[in-house]
């Protein structure tokens, strides 16, 4: 997907790479000290710009103390290169390595906690640094910092401004590269899952705690290059070079350039090297005049720079090309499926003192469609909930295929084909429908991190073989049509269809679909009905919690009926919906009157 | 190690708490944790140095006035800088950099006006800070007034959340979808809870005043402590910022005698950090299960 776009806005990406590749070449021909040392400044700043964009822009991690990494980097290689008289292509590893570790153990903690928690421990952090920086004088050199950093040599050759430059420019291109293919991949996708919907992700079978790990320990690796340059550009550091203002400072270039857009971090650095030209004057009002644009831009231009130019690249923008994915592809017929058998033996799941669910048992053969009906609160949604591991079971058993759930996380129970679909459809509004129906083939991708950040050939050909995947899904629930489109744009019927074809896309041996007709018009619901028969056609085991009960009896194999949390009673549709509890139960005695009504008649 | 740390953490102590309590008055309704808090306490406390000593103002007046303009600025934030995001459809955590913004533009513009130098809060009359022997400890009147304070306002809240108004405040913090039902407007009751944040955040910083002086650079310092006192308490319940910010006092307060004075941001951190890996919902916290 992401192919295409740029397939279809190439000459516009293309002329801009061009335009700041040309520039940044021309910039040290002009032999000027000033603009080469401003230049060297802005590989640094747009590195740890671009990590930070990577964690708060597309991961909604807001970090607050990003300069507390930078701070590490810069001061591990100075003091190895300084007092340990190591040679600057061995203390930047190490570099990279303090920044992540140092990063990874402080933001452990709030993996289990909302983002904001994130957001106020890198404030905290950033001051604990600026103070350890001043207080461990015997490690840091307390007020006087590291004096002397020597430039990095290669072979004999002692690297001068320009070097570093070139240096510098070659880390930001790379940079930049591997961050555009990882964004481009399944992480990205998972990234903005993560900001926007956790839950999808976790339904995909994405591990969020992992990917917040991985996306800080990104962020602070480039953090951590960054300040080992900054050290030799500067040769001298001190505490006074990474204050509050130095982290703000980071955050205001990712949401001035766009948060959460690939070349943000670019406009926003660039935007930030013109701005001090401006207002020289200002200079002590620097902080408020940061305040000011921070509140600004959040408030009027939420997308930032980058937005600006999306609104006017899209007001130009040629008729977009259409399918890179061959036709032939997406024409493969769905894949078989082997359903899985589910069996819950006991269920019980309190919330304070009240039961949701009471002793509830539930037999589903493999490969067949079970419904499980039942009043308002009766803890049908619940049911499926401790099924799909989303709430801790507090008594009894559940096995799919004879394998015991109970205790697996909702992301491995997804992981082993079991998915499910939300009662409120759960999409990544940023997403294409297409994107978003990916987002649910996460797990089967094989592709390793090195090769998704390389794009390997291999990495290339898989991607396009689940993008054709997708769009078969796609076409399976009827919306191909609709696969470009961002997901925010489709209406709530089709929305359901869209989280449909997302949980097919992992394969699943078991499919909990939790009120699918809810809100569907007639003719979709036509279309629901004949798609799942179609997905049961498949081989999948599904679950239908439902309340439209023609849906239930038209599709049904076996039927169960939940009250207070216990199952009533279970059987083919026929018998129980002749059940006269049942009929009590679910409807009141009014069907049982009218019956009575009836016969008399 | 003595016990004389222990009174200085206390003290301290009271003043993280009420920051803490502040904190949770406006998290309570909106789920929101409003950075530019600690500029609010610090706000709090320099209009009363300053009504104080340029207005000569009597002490309970000058209080009276920085409590009020704490508010009215406290709400301010919610009208300018929360309010917008929240009505956006997808405003996500934007909420986080909108009041970090407001809490930088309160710092330095107080800072133009007003300028680096602390400014000294005396104690409210009659208290004082003259030092007496209590038992083997060496005290004064206003740590004790300070403790019954900060008791006194805590059982003024739980007052303020068994009105009507406040039991619908609890409600929203319970259950937004159901109060919703019922008829409660979420949006009225934040500017509300904003408003009363503010009056406590200014008391927080009032009384302050006399231990740390009111200055400037307070903000960031006691933004970090409310947030470790409402965190490792559990965010919402205000009896848990009591305990934990007492907690953070005497960690800070013994890490500043054992180690360096430097290292008591370091100690009440790492303090902080291991309670929320061991218990992610706080001491005293309530575990609310994902909604699906």
């Amino acid at each position: 997907m992401a192919d295409r776009i740029s397939a279809g806005n190439r000459p516009a990406v293309v002329g801009g790479v061009i335009l700041v590749l040309a520039a940044a070449v021309i910039l040290p021909l002009l032999r000027s000290e000033y603009a080469l040392y401003v230049a060297t400044q802005l590989c640094i700043y747009y590195l740890v710009a671009l990590g930070l964009n990577v964690l708060t822009g597309y991961g909604g991690q807001t970090s607050i103390g990003h300069g507390a990494l930078v701070a590490i980097g810069a001061y591990t290689a100075a003091l190895l290169m300084v007092d340990g008289g190591l040679s600057f292509w061995l203390a930047l590893p190490l570099a990279l390595t303090a920044s992540a570790l140092i990063g990874a153990a402080m933001a452990l903690p709030t993996f289990r906690l909302s983002a904001w928690y994130f957001a106020l421990i890198t404030l905290g952090f950033a001051r604990v640094v600026a103070n350890i920086l001043t207080e461990w004088g015997s490690l840091t050199h307390g007020f006087n910092g590291v004096v002397g950093v020597p430039a990095p040599m290669i072979g004999s050759h002692v690297m001068g401004d320009r070097d570093l430059y070139w240096f510098g420019l070659c880390l930001s291109v790379a940079a930049f590269l591997v961050t555009r293919n990882l964004l481009g991949s399944r992480y990205g996708l998972a990234l903005r899952a993560l900001r926007d919907n956790p839950l999808a992700g976790i339904g995909s079978g994405v591990s969020l705690g992992r990917l917040k790990i991985a996306a800080f320990v990104y962020s602070a690796l480039l953090a951590g290059a960054a300040g080992a340059l900054f050290a030799v550009q500067k040769t001298v550091i001190t505490p006074d070079d990474f204050t509050t203002e130095f982290s703000i400072f980071f955050l205001l270039v990712i949401v001035l350039g766009g948060l959460g857009s690939l070349h943000g971090p670019l406009f926003g650095t660039v935007a930030f090297f013109l701005l001090p030209e401006l207002m020289s004057g200002l200079q002590s009002w620097r902080l408020l005049v940061y305040g000011v644009l921070l509140l600004a831009f959040s408030l009027y231009a939420p997308d930032g720079i980058a937005g600006g130019v999306e609104a006017v690249r899209r007001r130009f923008r040629r008729p977009p090309v259409r399918a890179a994915i061959s036709v032939e592809e997406a024409a493969l017929p769905a894949t078989r499926i082997t359903g899985a058998a589910l069996v819950v033996v006991d269920a019980a799941k309190h919330f304070g003192g009240v039961p949701a669910l009471d002793g509830a048992s539930l037999d589903v053969a493999a490969g067949t469609i079970h419904a499980i009906v039942g009043p308002n609160g009766s803890g049908k949604t619940t049911l499926l909930n401790v099924v799909t591991g989303f709430y801790p079971i507090d008594g009894g058993t559940i096995t799919v295929d004879r394998k015991s759930v109970v205790g697996s996380d909702a992301t491995a129970i997804a992981r082993s084909g079991i998915r499910r679909t939300f009662q409120t459809p759960k999409l990544i509004p940023d997403l294409s429908v297409l994107e978003n129906v990916m987002l649910g083939a996460f797990a089967s991708e094989r592709a390793s991190l090195a090769a998704l950040a390389l794009r390997t050939p291999f990495a290339r050909r898989e991607h396009a073989e689940l993008a054709a995947a997708a769009l078969r899904q796609l076409r399976f629930v009827g919306l191909e049509a609709r696969a470009e489109d961002p997901a925010s744009e489709i209406p709530h019927g089709q929305q359901r269809l869209v989280e449909i074809a997302r949980a097919l896309a992992g394969n699943p041996r078991l499919l909990l679909l939790d009120e699918p007709a809810a809100g569907l018009s007639m003719s979709e619901l036509d279309g629901l009905c004949a798609l799942i028969k179609e997905i049961a056609g498949l081989g999948a085991t599904v679950v239908i919690v439902e309340h439209h009960l023609d849906l239930v009896a038209s599709l049904a194999t076996t039927v169960s009926v939940l009250e207070q949390g216990r199952v009533i009673a279970s059987g083919p549709a026929e018998s129980v919906f002749a059940d006269e509890r049942v009929l009590r139960a679910y409807m009141g005695s009014r069907p049982i009157a009218s019956r009575e009504v009836k016969s008399v008649a | 190690m003595g016990l004389e740390p222990l009174v200085t953490g206390l003290t301290a102590g009271s003043i993280y708490a009420l920051v803490g309590i502040s904190v949770n008055v406006v998290y309570r309704p909106t789920n929101i944790f409003n950075l530019a808090q600690g500029n609010l306490v610090m706000l709090g406390g320099l209009v009363c140095a300053s009504a104080l000593t340029a207005l000569a103002l009597p002490w309970y007046a000058a209080a009276l006035l920085a409590i009020v303009f704490v508010g009215l600025i406290s709400f301010a934030t919610d009208i300018v800088a929360v309010a917008p995001v929240l009505a956006r459809p997808r405003g996500g955590h934007g909420w986080l950099v909108t009041t970090l913004a407001v809490g930088l533009i309160i710092e330095n513009l107080v800072g133009k006006i007003v300028g680096p130098d602390p400014m000294r809060i005396p104690p409210p009359p009659p208290l004082d800070l003259h030092p007496f022997a209590f038992g083997p400890f060496m005290i004064n009147s206003y740590q004790v007034g300070l403790i019954v304070i900060v008791a006194l306002i805590v059982v003024g809240l739980e007052y303020f959340y068994a009105t009507r108004t406040g039991r619908a405040i609890m409600a929203i913090a319970e259950d937004r979808d159901a109060s919703l039902l019922r008829g409660i407007d979420p949006r009225q009751l934040a500017r509300l809870s904003f408003f009363v944040s503010g009056i406590v955040a200014a008391l927080a910083g009032i009384l302050a005043g006399p231990i740390f002086y009111a200055s400037v650079g307070l903000g960031g310092a006691l933004l970090i402590r409310g947030f470790e006192a409402a965190a490792v308490g559990g965010i919402g319940s205000d009896r848990g910022a009591i305990v934990s910010g007492l907690l953070l006092g005497i960690v800070e307060a013994y890490a500043a005698t054992m180690l360096a004075p430097g290292y008591q941001d370091t100690a009440t951190l790492v303090f902080a950090l291991v309670v929320l890996l061991l218990r992610p919902q706080g001491l005293m916290g309530r575990t609310y299960l994902r909604a699906v």
